[in-house]
């Protein structure tokens, strides 16, 4: 299922793919693999994501 | 000691030496050892699982078809040497589809270039080798031909490479 709260949530603070991959520690096509729903990442990833966005774990990856 | 045993010696260390400056060359360009996320690691476990499944696939047909005899078309190492490059090829391939071939810090022009690099290389001693006539000896495919199998690898692991760059700018074209 794709994650398209993230997605808004990168958008909503004008960061790419690419820069958001550089701020967590991951590869681009991770980020891309995530909000497609093609990979499940691990809580470590998630709260990374969580940090760098100002956004909750909840917000973001709770369904 | 005799010239051929100084001349082997002088290979050998000639060809570490090459290989340090090389690995230290490479070393700086990436910026430190290959760094993967979970999930290229994930990606890059089951391509090794892939890769040890084709090969003992390949050790139980070859076992089977040539119970009592070893195989008359090609030498023993050359035999081992066809195993390994098919099961380097399925991790490779799956790795590259799936991106996670590359590490986080490396540059896909480089790893792109080396894929050609390499494999022109050794698709070039393969060509020499055939020439020659040195990779069929007797009927009998000799060792000698593992330039040609690697320098098709590294063309395959091009091309692959370069396809699964293009269909992901196309999906994020679609986007």
């Amino acid at each position: 299922m794709k994650n398209l709260r993230l997605k808004s949530a990168r958008a909503a603070k004008d960061i790419s793919q690419q820069m958001l991959a550089e701020l967590v520690g991951v590869s681009r096509q991770t980020i891309s693999a995530i909000e497609k729903g093609d990979y499940n990442p691990t809580i470590r990833l998630c709260i990374a994501i969580c940090k760098a966005l100002d956004k909750t774990l909840d917000e973001l990856f709770w369904e | 000691m005799s010239m051929y045993t100084i001349g082997m010696i002088t290979g050998i260390l000639a060809a570490a030496l090459i290989m340090a400056l090389f690995a230290k060359r490479i070393n700086k360009i990436r910026r430190g050892p290959c760094k993967y996320d979970e999930r290229q690691e994930l990606v890059r476990g089951r391509g090794f699982k892939y890769g040890f499944f084709t090969l003992m696939a390949y050790n139980l047909v070859l076992g089977t078809a040539y119970m009592d005899a070893a195989p008359e078309w090609c030498d023993m190492l050359m035999q081992n040497i066809i195993g390994v490059v098919l099961a380097v090829s399925v991790f490779g391939v799956y790795c590259i589809w799936n991106d996670a071939y590359m590490s986080i810090n490396e540059s896909p022009s480089f790893v792109y270039f080396f894929f050609w690099g390499i494999g022109g290389l050794n698709l070039f001693s393969g060509v020499m080798n055939l020439v020659h006539g040195s990779i069929v000896e007797d009927g009998r495919l000799t060792f000698r031909g593992s330039n040609l199998m690697l320098g098709a690898i590294f063309v395959l692991f091009g091309i692959v490479f370069w396809m699964r760059n293009h269909s992901r700018n196309h999906d994020e074209e679609l986007q």
